[in-house]
């Protein structure tokens, strides 16, 4: 056999041959000084990179957190197909009560209730809610029932 | 395998991966979690998987570097709007909490990236097979790749941090 080259001793150090090659060149290392010297070179080298490496290495024992599994397929088309309508659903609805709403009524009173500014000894030119008013109720004949200071 | 079974032998490990490559334990765990998501849509969709310890890596390693990217074009947005302020983006500032490891990170980052990810990927103790496929890289170049990775590293570390790891 003849010497190794550096590749092949790395590759014989990580074990990257058969066995039977792993046992040839175990067997030419013992015999050969200069391929015995590489080999060691190359083994100090891998122990000075896990010395290296190993520096970098923290919180080992980090606890694994769940995997988040996906959603499953099958549920995500039915949620595909559920929520067009349940948003047509929700929009109808929501119609429904905009318009079934009780709304306030404002009715016109009846033609009996007049109401008249008070103008005796009052400024009319005031400010609308600083104006005295005179509330008179009569009746169809235009006969006042009752006079209502405001 | 199933899922449950791989998520509880791989999490750890990845989480451990990501903390090297210098990622916040918050935005680790939130990839890592998205990895796996995407793990369970391919089992889903019946993929079947050789490696998937492989597989996983793969993708939290392009994770983190759309991340990165996207966070570096943010940071040269906000950069160009503020001129003067043109620092380099710097993860390790910020979550490191021992000293050396904030030189560890230091001298990672004078690597090139894909030889980074290597060294990272062989201490996770992968084989070159799965770090050729988390890689995608030819399975046949992983051992020459190693080793010039190894050279550059203890170059890096002859020349500027000889003092500490001795």
């Amino acid at each position: 056999m003849k010497c190794l080259s550096r590749e092949e001793i790395q590759k014989f150090i990580d074990r990257e041959y058969t066995p039977a090659e792993q046992d040839e060149i175990l067997q030419h290392l013992q015999g050969c000084r200069e391929c015995s010297a590489l080999h060691a070179r190359a083994e100090s080298d891998k122990a000075l990179i896990q010395q290296l490496f190993s520096v970098l290495e923290s919180d080992e024992n980090v606890p694994i957190p769940e995997f988040q599994r996906p959603f499953p397929e099958r549920k995500r088309r039915v949620l595909w197909i559920l929520a067009p309508v349940v948003a047509a659903a929700s929009i109808g609805v929501f119609l429904l009560l905009q318009t079934h709403k009780e709304r306030p009524v404002y009715e016109i009173p009846g033609p009996e209730m007049f109401m008249y500014e008070y103008q005796q000894g009052k400024d009319l030119n005031e400010v609308w809610h600083e104006k005295g008013r005179i509330l008179l109720i009569q009746d169809q004949q235009g006969k006042t029932i009752q006079p209502v200071i405001i | 395998m199933p899922f449950n079974e791989i998520y509880h032998t791989h999490y750890r490990e990845l989480r451990r991966f990501g903390r090297q490559f210098n990622i916040s334990p918050e935005l680790t765990e939130d990839l890592i979690q998205e990895t796996f998501l995407r793990f369970y849509l391919e089992l889903k969709n019946k993929v079947v998987f050789d490696n998937p310890r492989a597989w996983l890596y793969k993708v939290l390693i392009n994770l983190f570097k759309t991340h990165l990217a996207k966070e570096k074009r943010a940071m040269n947005n906000i950069a160009s709007l503020k001129a003067g302020m043109n620092k380099p983006f710097d993860l390790h500032e910020e979550f490191v909490i021992s000293e050396k490891q904030k030189i560890v990170f230091k001298m990672l980052e004078q690597l090139p990236e894909r030889d980074k990810t290597l060294l990272l990927l062989y201490h996770s103790g992968l084989s070159y097979s799965e770090m050729a496929e988390a890689m995608a890289i030819n399975p046949s170049s992983i051992g020459t790749m190693l080793v010039r990775a190894i050279a550059k590293l203890k170059n890096e570390l002859k020349t500027r941090y000889h003092e500490m790891f001795e």
